[in-house]
């Protein structure tokens, strides 16, 4: 998928230059696409080719499996299926989950303390089983534990991949809880029947009050995925196209601490404002407005949370209800999401949002340069 | 933009390249890949299909070319923590990693061929008649003939631009060139090949 950028120094107006273009196209790009290895195995080279010394990662989110667990793949696949004739499928999509959740701090906390309510439901569909194992909500997030077992399918092709898609989770009087990121163990599945797992996170901000417990509808999509989808093989393709699973579940919910703070800092003349911290124990998450940064504009911002004689960390804040072409007003909320089990913390917390400006395509002329760091000290009871 | 929410948006809608929105994601997908690895892959996706297309011109066969491929991102994982944004498209980051890799390659060892390694055979893939298939065909190959003749610098131009997809800019970036002078240049360079394929195909 490659766009025409030959503005500005061919005119199109002209047949003859058109038809050159094209043909030096044809020329330049009639070689036969090889077999490209998958992003899975390029990442195990690396693995390989760093010597097996991964980096520490500050984050760990949508990821396959840790390198070194990578490399270990088939045994605990091997593993898996083992505990799975033995000592029954729930163990192995236990053992499964349970590494996966490793992942993500305030995840693994979670299913350290035994916070998920365990579901076990299971759909089969052209032989693919699904069991939603497990499912966690509060007032940020609502997650879900699944395994999907595969049958033995022919390969799928150069590069195709099995992938959720389009995850959709409806409390029962309609409220949508958008789809946010997901964590993987390995979605290049290559061997027949061994099992994907994934946790699921959906946005919570939309639950209203503080409900005890949540009836909750969950559809998802699971397809041979890839950028050029003729790399998944026809069969891969006809038959995951239609794989749509749907669970009805309840929930408890768990409405954490919600500190309203609505402290304003102005710094290099904008005023930016804390409005409120929902604290959860999946989830810490500040909301903020006065950040003036927009999708396009070359702008990105750093945050940090101090407290009790630790920092965490945050990418980049991200607008409440989604990003949209439409840029963002000074009204405009944003959030910052801290992926780390705090819920139990209480006292004296620093919160600083640093901006950075920078350009796309060379543009920007202050690039690399802070415009500013706006700094919220305040206490969570 | 968060990768985690990227990563899932482009598997269900994989966007088109280089729009102001994709170059910003990329941006992002960059710095969050220095921390997780996983937010490397969309580029891996999108930008595996330019590089091979480009490395190809200088190798001597496609397996070579494959495997060059994949070395530059495998150099490219190892530069992840030394990345810098600077208004550098990722494109372009990617290019640079391609170009010294086939100069060094070049140096080290013979096989590399100097441009263009362009395809023997040539299939032009929209005519449908028969005739205007042969016609075309022959047009291309003469075509193929006259990009041969040029010196290799212009030839480099033409591959940033064709076999890379690059924008002028972008190919200034990548050569550490003004972009008006590579615009420029560009612009003679197809402005006389159109004569010459012009007068050709009359």
């Amino acid at each position: 998928m490659r766009t025409n950028k030959s503005a500005g120094f061919a005119d199109h107006t002209d047949p003859e230059l058109a038809q050159l273009e094209e043909g030096l196209r044809t020329i330049y790009t009639a070689r036969t696409r090889p077999d490209y290895p998958t992003w899975s195995q390029l990442q195990a080279k690396h693995a390989a080719s760093e010597g097996g010394n991964q980096r520490e990662t500050v984050l760990r989110w949508v990821r396959p499996l840790p390198v070194r667990s990578r490399r270990w793949a088939p045994i605990l696949a091997a593993l898996a299926l083992l505990l799975v004739l033995t000592a029954g499928a729930y163990a192995g999509a236990r053992l499964i989950l349970n590494q996966l959740a490793q992942s993500e701090p305030a995840t693994h906390n979670l299913v350290t303390h035994g916070q998920f309510t365990a579901l076990n439901q299971s759909m089969t569909i052209d032989g693919f089983t699904m069991t939603l194992e497990e499912a966690y909500a509060d007032a940020n997030r609502a997650i879900l534990g699944i395994v999907v077992t595969k049958p033995n399918l022919a390969p799928l092709g150069t590069g195709g991949v099995w992938s959720f898609e389009q995850m959709r989770l409806q409390t029962a009087n309609g409220v949508i809880l958008p789809a946010g990121y997901f964590m993987l163990n390995d979605d290049t599945v290559k061997l027949g029947g061994s099992p994907s797992a994934t946790f699921m996170s959906f946005d919570a901000e939309n639950i209203q009050g503080a409900p005890s417990t949540l009836h909750l509808q969950a559809k998802i999509t699971y397809r041979c995925f890839h950028t050029d989808s003729s790399s998944c093989s026809e069969k891969a393709l006809s038959v995951a196209n239609d794989l749509n699973w749907s669970f009805q579940f309840d929930v408890p919910f768990h409405p954490g601490r919600v500190a309203s703070l609505q402290q304003s800092v102005t710094r290099a003349g904008a005023t930016m404002t804390l409005e409120r911290v929902v604290v959860t124990p999946s989830e810490t998450r500040a909301y903020i407005t006065g950040l003036s940064y927009g999708y396009t504009d070359g702008r990105s911002s750093f945050s940090r949370l101090a407290l009790a004689g630790k920092t965490y960390t945050a990418n980049n804040a991200v607008p409440v209800g989604g990003w949209t072409d439409q840029g963002f007003s000074q009204g405009t909320e944003w959030s910052v999401s801290f992926y780390e089990p705090l819920v139990a913390q209480h006292g004296a917390w620093t919160l600083s949002v640093q901006v950075w400006e920078r350009g796309t395509g060379g543009a920007c002329k202050c690039e690399g340069t802070p415009a500013g760091t706006w700094t919220f000290q305040f206490v969570v009871p | 933009m968060d990768h985690r929410f990227v990563l899932s948006a482009l598997r269900q809608n994989p966007p088109q390249v280089n729009d102001a929105e994709t170059e910003w994601a990329e941006t992002e997908w960059m710095e969050a890949a220095k921390t997780d690895l996983a937010a490397f892959e969309p580029l891996y996706l999108r930008y595996r299909e330019r590089i091979y297309q480009y490395v190809r011109l200088r190798s001597p066969s496609d397996e070579d070319a494959a495997d060059a491929t994949q070395e530059v991102f495998l150099r490219a994982m190892k530069a992840l923590p030394r990345y810098q944004t600077r208004g550098i498209p990722v494109v372009v980051w990617l290019l640079r990693i391609t170009r010294h890799l086939a100069i060094n390659q070049q140096r080290r060892q013979r096989p590399w061929v100097s441009w263009d390694a362009l395809p023997d055979r040539l299939q032009p893939t929209t005519e449908q008649d028969v005739e205007l298939l042969v016609q075309r065909q022959e047009a291309l190959e003469r075509l193929k003939i006259f990009v041969g003749t040029l010196k290799p610098a212009e030839r480099e131009l033409l591959a940033l631009r064709y076999a890379a997809g690059l924008s002028a800019p972008e190919i200034a970036a990548v050569i550490g060139k003004r972009p008006p002078a590579v615009r420029k240049q560009l612009s003679r360079l197809l402005q006389s090949l159109k004569e010459r394929y012009a007068h050709e195909n009359q």
